[in-house]
C-alpha cells in the first residue's frame, strides 16, 4: 500500500498541479496546462476562505456513531454545529480547547485524556481525530497517541493531519481525510462482491437518496460513503466491483486508492445534473455493469417526464452568472441554456489535472467564456458582475450575502440538490420562480451605503491581485 | 489545563474581535491568519449577518512559506492592498495563533501602514490566548486607544452625550435590537446617544467617545471601559449590573440617569410614567389569554451570565413563569461562579459542554427551553418548545428585535406565550 505511506497525501499543487487563482478565459489557461507550463499564482489581496480543516470535517462528519476531535484552540471547528444544522445531523464533536499553557507545553497529554474520555462517555464505533495549524506547527505527537489508544481502547482511533496551512486548496483536506479513512478502517485484502461504491464527500441527504432511487432501479446495488454512511459501509469498500465518484475532482483520490489497494477499476461517468447529463451518467454505468437494456428504458421512462416538467419552467432570454464545482460546470451550463438562460461567466473554486475533460468540454462550448478560479472572494466576484451585465446568480459560492447587495437575484445551490431528474426539475422550478418574481431582489437596486468596496478597485481589473508566485 | 469541550458553542478570542470589529461601521478588520479561521467566525454569532459580512472579511490566509519563513511580509502586502480596495475608516490587524506563534512583527507592519498615512491599528488575538467573551473589551480598548494616536483635534465635551458600553455585539443574538432600543430611550429622556456598534455607528463617533458627559455601563465588560474612560478622561458614568428586561429595565436605566442629572429629573419621571401606561396597555391585552390557557410553565435558561440571568428573573419576576434552572454557557471564574450563584435565587449550573447541557435539561425535564440553536435537540426529545435567546441561533431570523425596554419585552412575552401556545 506504498499509495498510503506517509500520514498524509502529497498537496493537491504537487499531485494534481492544482491552482486556486486565475482570471481570465478558458482557453488561455488550458493553453498553460497543455504547455506545462501552468502558473502557480497567488492572491496579494484576499478574503477570508475555507481550509484543509473544514473539507476534511465535511468528509467525516456524517459518519454515523463516530466522534469527531478538533485537536486545537477553542475556536476550531466550530463550523460543525452549523453541518449539524444544515444537514439535520447529530454527530457528536468536541475540541480539545488548547490554550496558552498547552501551546507551549505541548498538548498531547491532554489529547489522550480527551479521547479517554470521549470513548468512555459516548461509546462510539471511530473517533476521528483533526488536526489544527496550532499543533502541526508545534509538531505535537498526534501518531502515537492514536496507535496506543487504539490498541488500549479497541477502536479505531483516526487521526487525519490537516493543519489550516499546507495546501492553498482547501478541497486538499478531502484527500487528507480519505487518506486516513482508508489507512485506518479498511482491512488489507478483500473479497470481491456484487456492489458498486459510490463515493460521496458532500452530497446532501436528497442527493444521495436520488441517486440511490435511480441505481436501484437500475437493479444496481449501491454502497454510498463516506457521505451519511456507517463504519461497516467504509469497511466493506475494498469488496466493490466498481467505484463510482460522484464528483470526479472531489473523491478522485478515494477511487485512486481504491484501485490501487483493492485493483477496483473505475466507472467514468460525469456528475448527473440536468436531463442530458443524468442520462448519459445512467448509460455509462448501464454499459459498465452490462445493463444497456435497463439503462435505455429508465432513461426513456424518466427523461420524457423531465423534458415535460422543464417545459414548464423556460424562462425569457436571461444572463446568468455561474458558480460551482467544476464537475457541474458542463451539465449546469446545458441546463441552464435548457430554460433559456446564457451563462456569461463562471467562477469555480480550483481546478486540477483531474478536470482537464471538463474544461476541454467547456472551451469546445466557448473558448473565450470567462472563467475565475477562487474560493469565496466576493471582490473579484462584485468587480466581475459589474461589467457582466449578468442578471441571475446561480451558485454554490459563499459570498451569496455579497452578490445580494448588487441588487442580482441569486439562487444558492448549497443546500438543495441538483442531482438527477428529481434534482434537475426542482432545480429548473427554484430558478424560474427567482427570475419570475424579483420583488425582494429589486430592493437592493440601491447601493449599499457606505459602499463595502472602492470605486478604484471596481474599476480596475479583475486579476489586478492575481500575481505569479515567486518560487 | 483547560478541559475539553463537546458541542462547543463559544469561540475564541479571534472570533471574538472578528465579530466586534465587524460590526462598526467604517471598521475593516484585517485577519492575519490560517484560512478557515475568519470562515469559522459567522458560526459563532447570528447567521444573519449585516449587508457585505458574508466572506469579505479580508484575511492574509497565510501557508507553509510564511510559517517557515514568517509572514510579516504577506501582511504587509495585505494591508497595502486592502486599504485599496475596502472601503473604510479604520482598518485593524487582528491576528490568529499561528501567526502568533511563529511571531510575525504584527505591530511593525502596522506602524509602518500608519506612517504612510492609512489609519491602520493592530490588536493581538490569538485564539489560544483567550475566549470570545475576553474580545469585547481588548477591542473596544484597542480602537480607543488606536484612534487617540490617529486624532489631533482636541476633545470638547458634550454634556448631553451619551456612549454606551457592555452589549457585546455578535456575542447576543438580540444585541443590535437592545442598543437601538436603548437609543431610543436615551433620546426620550432629553439625552444624545452616541452609536459605536450596529446601524449609525461610525468611527467618527468613536472619535467623540471622550467627547461624551457620561458613560452608561451595562455587564462587566461595560464597567472595565467605563472605569477605563474615567480614569482617562474623567467622564463619569452610571452602571448597571444586570440589564433587566421590561419596565423595570426602563425604571433602573431612566431612575439612575435622573440621580446623575437632577435638572432633568421631572423629565425623565414624565417619561418614566408614559412608560408604565403604555406597558400595562399592551400587556393587559395578554391577561385574558395567560390566564385561560394557563400560560406558567416550569422553564429552564440557558446562554450567557449576561442574557441568561436576566431572562430567567423576568419570567419569574413579572410574568410567573418557574424558572427550574439557569445553565450559564460563558465563560466564569469559580469564584464568580460562587458570587453569581449566591445572588442569584434559582439553581444555577456552568458549562461550555452542549453535552453536559443536554443532560442537565433532560435531567430537570422542563416544559420549554430558551437556549440557543443547540438545545434543539433536547427540545425535540422532551417534545417541549425551544425559544431562541443565545447564541448560536442558525436557522431563526432576528434582524432587529429586541429584549430591552417597553417593545422588546412586550415582544418577548409575545414570543414566549406564542410558543408555549403553539406547542398545546
Amino acid at each position: 500500500m506504498a499509495v498510503l505511506r506517509g500520514k498524509a497525501p502529497i498537496i493537491r499543487e504537487k499531485r494534481l498541479s492544482a491552482i486556486g487563482a486565475y482570471y481570465g478565459t478558458v482557453e488561455a489557461l488550458l493553453r498553460e496546462f497543455y504547455d506545462g507550463n501552468l502558473k502557480q499564482r497567488i492572491r496579494t489581496f484576499s478574503q477570508e476562505t475555507n481550509s484543509d480543516i473544514l473539507y476534511a470535517l465535511q468528509a467525516i462528519n456524517s459518519i454515523e456513531n463516530v466522534v469527531i476531535i478538533i485537536h486545537g484552540p477553542r475556536g476550531c471547528g466550530i463550523i460543525q454545529n452549523h453541518y449539524n444544522n444544515r444537514n439535520s445531523l447529530a454527530t457528536q464533536w468536541a475540541v480539545t480547547n488548547i490554550d496558552e499553557e498547552d501551546s507551549i507545553l505541548g498538548s498531547d497529554v491532554k489529547l489522550r485524556k480527551t479521547v479517554k474520555s470521549i470513548y468512555t462517555e459516548n461509546q462510539p464505533e471511530i473517533i476521528f481525530i483533526l488536526t489544527t495549524s496550532v499543533v502541526a506547527i508545534n509538531n505535537d505527537d498526534v501518531a502515537s497517541v492514536a496507535q496506543d489508544l487504539t490498541d488500549e481502547l479497541g477502536i479505531p482511533i483516526v487521526p487525519i493531519y490537516t493543519d489550516g496551512f499546507k495546501s492553498k486548496i482547501g478541497i486538499t483536506g478531502y484527500d487528507t481525510a480519505i487518506h486516513s479513512i482508508v489507512k485506518h478502517l479498511l482491512p488489507n485484502r478483500a473479497e470481491k462482491e456484487n456492489f458498486i461504491n459510490v463515493i460521496s464527500l458532500n452530497e446532501n441527504k436528497e442527493g444521495i437518496e436520488e441517486l440511490k432511487r435511480l441505481l436501484e432501479a437500475l437493479g444496481v446495488e449501491a454502497n454510498v460513503f463516506p457521505g451519511f454512511s456507517k463504519y461497516q459501509d467504509l469497511a466493506k469498500a475494498g469488496s466493490a466491483a466498481f467505484n463510482l465518484v460522484v464528483k470526479k475532482g472531489e473523491g478522485d483520490y478515494f477511487a485512486k486508492v481504491l484501485k490501487e489497494v483493492y485493483q477496483t477499476p473505475e466507472i467514468e461517468a460525469n456528475a448527473p445534473v440536468g436531463v442530458k447529463a443524468t442520462g448519459k451518467w445512467l448509460a455509462q454505468i448501464g454499459k459498465q455493469l452490462g445493463r444497456e437494456q435497463q439503462a435505455k428504458e429508465l432513461i426513456e421512462k424518466e427523461s420524457q417526464h423531465a423534458v415535460k416538467a422543464l417545459e414548464r419552467y423556460k424562462v425569457d432570454r436571461i444572463k446568468v452568472y455561474l458558480s460551482c464545482e467544476p464537475e457541474y460546470a458542463n451539465s449546469l451550463i446545458g441546463l441552464l441554456e435548457e430554460l433559456n438562460a446564457e451563462v456569461v461567466g463562471i467562477k469555480v473554486p480550483y481546478l486540477d489535472i483531474t478536470l482537464l475533460d471538463q474544461m476541454e468540454k467547456l472551451y469546445r462550448k466557448n473558448p473565450e467564456l470567462s472563467l475565475l478560479i477562487g474560493e469565496g472572494q466576493p471582490y473579484e466576484q462584485i468587480n466581475i458582475l459589474r461589467k457582466s451585465g449578468a442578471e441571475v446568480y446561480v451558485g454554490n459560492d459563499q459570498a451569496v450575502g455579497s452578490i445580494a447587495l448588487e441588487g442580482i437575484p441569486v439562487l444558492d445551490i448549497r443546500d438543495i440538490n441538483i442531482l438527477g431528474y428529481k434534482g434537475s426539475i426542482s432545480f429548473a422550478e427554484k430558478f424560474y420562480r427567482l427570475v419570475k418574481y424579483r420583488g425582494f431582489s429589486e430592493n437592493f437596486n440601491a447601493a449599499p451605503k457606505p459602499p463595502v468596496y472602492q470605486t478604484g478597485w471596481l474599476k480596475k481589473n479583475t486579476n489586478w491581485y492575481i500575481k505569479q508566485e515567486v518560487k | 489545563m483547560a478541559e475539553y469541550i463537546e458541542l462547543n458553542r463559544n469561540g475564541c478570542l479571534l472570533q471574538g474581535a472578528v465579530s466586534v470589529l465587524k460590526s462598526i461601521n467604517g471598521v475593516v478588520p484585517i485577519v492575519h491568519s490560517t484560512a478557515g479561521c475568519a470562515a469559522q467566525e459567522k458560526y459563532i454569532s447570528n447567521a444573519a449577518d449585516r449587508y457585505g459580512d458574508n466572506y469579505t472579511i479580508a484575511c492574509t490566509n497565510i501557508i507553509e512559506k510564511q510559517i517557515v519563513f514568517g509572514g510579516s511580509s504577506r501582511l504587509r502586502e495585505q494591508i497595502k492592498n486592502t486599504v485599496k480596495v475596502l472601503e473604510g475608516e479604520l482598518y485593524v490587524v487582528v491576528s490568529g495563533c499561528a501567526a502568533e506563534i511563529v511571531g510575525d512583527d504584527i505591530g511593525a507592519m502596522t506602524k509602518e501602514a500608519a506612517e504612510q498615512g492609512y489609519p491602520v491599528i493592530n490588536i493581538s488575538t490569538p485564539g489560544f490566548k483567550g475566549h470570545s467573551f475576553d474580545a469585547y473589551t481588548k477591542v473596544a480598548r484597542g480602537i480607543i486607544e488606536g484612534l487617540e494616536k490617529l486624532q489631533a483635534s482636541e476633545a470638547a465635551v458634550e454634556e448631553s452625550l451619551i456612549n454606551i458600553f457592555g452589549i457585546a455585539p455578535n456575542l447576543d443574538p438580540y444585541w443590535e435590537g437592545n442598543l437601538e432600543e436603548l437609543h431610543l430611550l436615551l433620546e426620550e429622556a432629553g439625552f444624545k446617544a452616541n452609536p459605536l456598534f450596529g446601524y449609525g455607528s461610525s468611527v467618527e463617533n468613536w472619535k467623540q467617545i471622550r467627547n461624551a458627559g457620561l458613560n452608561v455601563a451595562f455587564t462587566g465588560w461595560g464597567l472595565e471601559i467605563a472605569r477605563y474612560l474615567k480614569e482617562k478622561y474623567n467622564t463619569p458614568y452610571i452602571y448597571i449590573e444586570e440589564t433587566a428586561l421590561g419596565i423595570e429595565g426602563v425604571e433602573e436605566i431612566l431612575e439612575k440617569l435622573a440621580s446623575v442629572r437632577s435638572e432633568r429629573q421631572e423629565q425623565i419621571e414624565a417619561l418614566l410614567q408614559q412608560k408604565r401606561d403604555k406597558y400595562l396597555y399592551y400587556l393587559s391585552k395578554l391577561a385574558p389569554t395567560y390566564y385561560r390557557r394557563h400560560i406558567q410553565k416550569e422553564v429552564v435558561v440557558v446562554g450567557p451570565t449576561y442574557i441568561a440571568a436576566p431572562v430567567a428573573s423576568f419570567l419569574e419576576n413579572s410574568f410567573g413563569q418557574i424558572v427550574k434552572a439557569i445553565i450559564f454557557t460563558d465563560k466564569a471564574a469559580d469564584f464568580e461562579k460562587e458570587n453569581i450563584s449566591k445572588k442569584i435565587k434559582f439553581e444555577t449550573f456552568f458549562s461550555e459542554d452542549g453535552k453536559r447541557i443536554q443532560e442537565k435539561i433532560r435531567e430537570l425535564s422542563p416544559e420549554i427551553i430558551l437556549g440557543s440553536q443547540l438545545e434543539a435537540g433536547a427540545a425535540k426529545e422532551l417534545e417541549v418548545p425551544l425559544l431562541h435567546i443565545s447564541l448560536p441561533t442558525e436557522g431563526s431570523v432576528i434582524l432587529k428585535r429586541s429584549l430591552l425596554g417597553v417593545d422588546g419585552g412586550l415582544a418577548f412575552l409575545e414570543a414566549y406565550s406564542n410558543a408555549v401556545l403553539t406547542v398545546e
